[in-house]
C-alpha cells in the first residue's frame, strides 16, 4: 500500500439535539461544550470537522443565531470543515430507502441554506452504515465518509467455510479478521461504489477507536481526568508516535466529550501537536495520491453489539413494528412525512426508561389513528 | 397551616460544615416558630472527630429545635465500600432507623431528606409512620451532565439510591433551573413535582470603606477537587503577575487535591500573598469575603453557587466560568462576570480591568450586594412552608 509522507490528524466532533430536548438544555450544551470547543480551536488555530445534525442546526438558528455566524466565519477561514449527516439521528438499518434519502437531503438543504456551503464529508451517527449509503452519497457528491475502526476489520475480513463431517453434514461460515497492524487504518481508502474499476468512489477514513477510548471517551479518556498529567502525556506521546510514521489519524467522537471538565486538557492536547498536522477530510482527499488502497465492498455495520443495544429490548421491537405500520399506510409524499422523519430519531431506542419517550409514542399513535 | 417536619441529613454543624449542613442550619434558624422542625443527623462519612467512636447517639437542643445525631460506623462505611449493595445498605439503614425511632419518639408530617445517602433510613421511618411524606432536597445530584464523568466509588449503587429517593418523594426541592432540567431528564421526574427554591444568604452590613491598598484581593471558598478548576489558578495568577498586578489570594477549604493545589499556587505567589484556611467556619468565611474584592470561581460544574452568592452579599464581585446554574445567579457585566469555560485569558482581562478601575469595581460590588438581597433565607423558608411543605 502506498502511503503519503506527511502525517496528519483529523478531529471530528458530532452534535445532535433531539426534538424533546428543551431549548434550555440545548443552551446548556452550547454554553458548556459547543461554544467553548469553537473558541479553543480559534485560539489554537487547529482545524477540525464539525458534524451537527440538520435538526440541531435548525434549533441553533432559532435560539443561537450568533453562534451560527461564528461557525460560518470559521468555515470561511478554513478552521472548520462542516460535515453532512442525517437530518435527525437515525438508525439506518430500520429506515426505509425513501426516508434515508429525505434524511440526507433535508440535512444538505439546511446546511446549504444556513452555511452557504455543501458538505463533502459525511459523518455517520453512531458509526452505523448501511450498504445502500454508498451510491446514495456519491449521487449527492459526497466524497469522504468517516467510519469506525471495527468496520475496517469487517471490510477486510475474509469469509471461510467449514464443512461438518459429522452426522449432520452441515456447513458453517465465519468471517476471519485479516488486519495485521493497527496502523493499517491510518490512511484513507478508496471505496469503489460502482463495479467498474474507475467508477465513482468515496474516500473512507476509519477513526482509531483505541486512541479515542484513551483520549476522549466517557470516563476512561485522559481528557476527562483534569489533573492526571502522566497519563495524559502518555497518550499524547502515543499519538505523536503514530504521526511520526506519516500516518493519517482520524479521531471522532460525540462533541459533548469536550466540556468544562475536559476543556483545559483538550487545549493542551491541541497545543501539543503542530498546527500543520491538523487537517480535514476534504483537504486530505484533495491532496492524496489517486492510487490509494481500495476497499471493494463496505457491508452494513453497527459498532460491536450496538445493534443488540438498539433493537433487542421489547420496547424497541414494538416501536419499530409500529413505525413499519406507519410506513405502510402513509405515502411518502404525504404531509406527515416531516413528522415521520422526526419519529425516526433514535431517542426512543437509546433511552430505555425515559418518560420523554412518550412524546414519540403518542405521535406514532396519533398517526396510526388518523389513517 | 403549620406542621411538623423532620429534616434528615448527613451533615450538621458544628460537627460537619459541608454545604448541606449549612443549609439545614439556616433552615432551622429562619423557620417560623409555629412550625416544629427537628433534625435527624445520620452521617454518611466518618468525620475526623468520630474516628475513635464506635457508635455515637446524642440529642441536643439548638434554638428550640431537637437535633438527634445517630452515628453508625458500618453504615457510614457502606458508601465507600466497592462491594456494597442495596441489601447490605438497607439492613444497616434499618438499624439506624430503629435507633432513631426510639430517640425521636414522635411523628412528623414531612421527612425532609437532604441527600440520597439516607433514603433507606427515610423509607424505614415512613414504614414505621414516623413520617407521613418524603420531600427530597436535591442540592448536588449525581448525574448533571458532565459531572457524570467524575465517578465516585460505588457510583451505580449511589445513583440507584438517588433514583429511589426521588421516586418515593412527593416533592423535590432544587436550588436552580439547571438542576431541575437535569434531574427531570435523568430520573423521570415530572416538572410539576420539582420546586426551584434558590438558597438564601444573610444580608451583610456594608463595611467601612478601606484605604486604597493597590492590590487585587481574590478569594475562593471550595472543596479542593478537580471539579473546582484548580489547575486554572496558577495560570490565572501567573498571568496577573506578568501584568504586574499585585495579587492576594485566600482560599478556604480542603479536599483530595489539596497538596498539589497548594504547591502549584505557592510556585507562583509569595508566602505573604497566599493564605489557605483549611477549616470552614462561617464567621471566618464572611470575614474573608469582606476583606476581598473578587470571588474567583473557576469550577467546571456548579448546580447553584452557594459560596458565590455569599460572596456577592458581602460585595465581593464574582468572576466565574459560566457553568451549571451560575448564570441564574450572576447577571454578566452587572452583578459579576461570566466567561466561557476554559477562557481563562479573557477572565484575566476582566480581573485586570477591575484592578485598574476601582470605581468600576465598587460600582459592580454595590450591584452585587443589591442583587444578593433577592436571595433571602426568609424567602426560601416562605417557599418551603407555603408551597413545598404545604401538603
Amino acid at each position: 500500500m502506498k502511503q503519503t509522507t506527511a502525517s496528519r490528524i483529523q478531529l471530528c466532533w458530532y452534535y445532535h439535539a433531539p426534538t424533546v430536548m428543551t431549548d434550555s438544555e440545548v443552551d446548556d450544551l452550547v454554553r458548556e461544550s459547543l461554544s467553548p470547543l469553537i473558541d479553543v480551536h480559534r485560539r489554537t488555530g487547529r482545524r477540525f470537522v464539525l458534524a451537527i445534525t440538520g435538526t440541531f442546526t435548525e434549533r441553533l438558528r432559532r435560539i443561537r443565531p450568533k453562534l451560527l455566524d461564528q461557525i460560518c466565519d470559521s468555515i470561511s477561514d478554513g478552521l472548520i470543515e462542516l460535515a453532512g449527516t442525517f437530518y435527525y439521528e437515525i438508525f439506518p438499518p430500520i429506515v426505509p430507502y425513501g426516508y434515508l434519502n429525505k434524511q440526507i437531503d433535508e440535512d444538505l438543504s439546511i446546511k446549504r441554506e444556513i452555511f452557504g456551503c455543501i458538505p463533502t464529508t459525511f459523518f455517520l451517527p453512531n458509526f452505523t452504515w448501511v450498504s445502500i449509503l454508498g451510491p446514495m452519497l456519491v449521487d449527492r457528491e459526497y466524497n469522504q465518509v468517516i467510519l469506525d475502526q471495527a468496520h475496517f476489520n469487517l471490510c477486510v475480513a475474509t469469509q471461510v467455510w467449514k464443512w461438518e463431517c459429522g452426522g449432520d453434514k452441515g456447513m458453517e461460515t465465519q468471517l476471519i479478521d485479516t488486519v495485521l497492524d493497527s496502523n493499517e487504518i491510518h490512511q484513507p481508502f478508496h471505496y469503489l461504489v460502482d463495479m467498474a474499476s474507475k467508477g465513482r468512489s468515496l474516500h473512507l477514513f476509519f477513526r482509531d477507536f483505541e486512541i479515542v477510548k484513551r483520549l476522549s471517551f466517557g470516563n476512561t479518556g485522559v481528557l476527562q481526568k483534569m489533573t492526571d498529567q502522566s497519563e495524559f502525556e502518555r497518550v499524547v506521546g502515543e499519538i505523536a508516535e503514530v504521526l511520526r510514521g506519516g500516518a493519517c489519524l482520524t479521531l471522532a467522537d460525540d462533541g459533548d466529550r469536550i466540556n468544562p471538565i475536559s476543556l483545559s486538557s483538550y487545549e493542551l492536547f491541541l497545543d501539543s501537536l503542530s498546527e500543520g498536522h491538523f487537517r480535514t477530510p476534504a483537504a486530505i482527499a484533495a491532496e492524496t495520491d489517486p492510487d490509494l488502497p481500495r476497499i471493494y465492498y463496505v457491508p452494513s455495520y453497527s459498532v460491536a453489539n450496538v445493534q443488540e443495544f438498539w433493537l433487542k429490548d421489547i420496547d424497541a421491537l414494538h416501536y419499530t413494528r409500529l413505525l413499519d405500520e406507519v410506513y405502510s399506510i402513509i405515502p411518502e409524499n404525504s404531509e406527515a412525512v416531516g413528522e415521520i422523519m422526526e419519529l425516526q430519531d433514535v431517542y426512543f431506542l437509546f433511552w430505555k426508561v425515559q418518560a420523554r419517550k412518550r412524546y414519540y409514542l403518542n405521535r406514532v399513535f396519533r398517526l396510526l389513528q388518523q389513517q | 397551616m403549620a406542621g411538623r417536619v423532620l429534616i434528615l441529613t448527613s451533615e450538621y454543624p458544628p460537627t460537619m460544615w459541608g454545604g448541606i449542613g449549612r443549609y439545614v442550619y439556616e433552615i432551622c434558624r429562619f423557620c417560623p416558630k409555629d412550625w416544629v422542625v427537628d433534625v435527624l443527623c445520620v452521617p454518611s462519612y466518618t468525620h475526623n472527630s468520630q474516628k475513635d467512636k464506635v457508635s455515637w447517639s446524642n440529642i441536643i437542643y439548638d434554638n428550640g429545635h431537637r437535633i438527634i445525631e445517630v452515628f453508625d460506623q458500618q453504615y457510614a462505611d457502606v458508601f465507600t465500600n466497592v462491594t456494597s449493595n442495596l441489601q447490605m445498605y438497607l439492613k444497616l439503614a434499618k438499624r439506624v432507623a430503629d435507633t432513631a425511632a426510639v430517640m425521636l419518639n414522635d411523628s412528623y408530617d414531612i421527612l425532609y431528606v437532604q441527600d440520597f445517602y439516607n433514603v433507606g433510613v427515610a423509607k424505614h421511618l415512613l414504614d414505621r409512620c414516623i413520617g407521613l411524606n418524603v420531600v427530597a432536597a436535591c442540592h448536588l445530584p449525581l448525574s448533571t451532565r458532565f459531572s457524570y464523568f467524575e465517578k465516585s466509588v460505588g457510583d451505580n449503587f449511589q445513583q440507584a439510591l438517588e433514583a429511589a429517593l426521588l421516586r418515593i418523594a412527593v416533592r423535590i426541592v432544587v436550588p436552580s433551573e439547571f438542576t431541575k432540567r437535569n434531574i427531570s431528564l435523568i430520573y423521570n421526574v415530572s416538572n410539576d413535582e420539582i420546586y426551584v427554591c434558590p438558597f438564601g444568604v444573610r444580608t451583610m452590613e456594608k463595611p467601612e470603606p478601606e484605604e486604597m491598598h493597590g492590590r487585587l484581593r481574590l478569594c475562593s471558598v471550595m472543596r479542593l477537587t478537580d471539579q473546582k478548576g484548580l489547575l486554572y489558578y496558577p495560570k490565572v495568577l501567573d498571568e496577573l503577575c506578568k501584568r504586574r498586578i499585585g495579587v492576594d489570594l485566600t482560599v478556604v477549604g480542603r479536599g483530595p487535591r489539596q497538596i498539589q493545589f497548594l504547591e502549584s499556587v505557592r510556585r507562583v505567589l509569595g508566602p505573604g500573598d497566599f493564605h489557605h484556611i483549611p477549616e470552614y467556619d462561617q464567621e471566618k468565611v464572611f470575614s474573608v469575603y469582606n476583606k476581598h474584592d473578587i470571588y474567583l470561581s473557576l469550577s467546571a460544574h456548579e448546580t447553584f453557587g452557594f459560596a458565590v452568592l455569599e460572596a456577592m452579599a458581602c460585595g465581593c464581585v464574582p468572576v466565574a466560568f459560566n457553568v451549571g446554574g451560575l448564570g441564574e445567579l450572576i447577571a454578566d457585566g452587572k452583578s459579576g462576570f461570566l466567561l466561557c469555560p476554559n477562557d481563562w485569558p479573557h477572565l484575566v482581562d476582566i480581573l485586570a480591568r477591575l484592578y485598574a478601575d476601582p470605581d468600576y469595581r465598587t460600582e459592580i460590588a454595590n450591584k452585587c450586594r443589591l442583587h444578593a438581597k433577592q436571595f433571602s433565607w426568609e424567602g426560601h423558608i416562605h417557599q418551603l412552608t407555603h408551597e413545598v411543605w404545604n401538603l
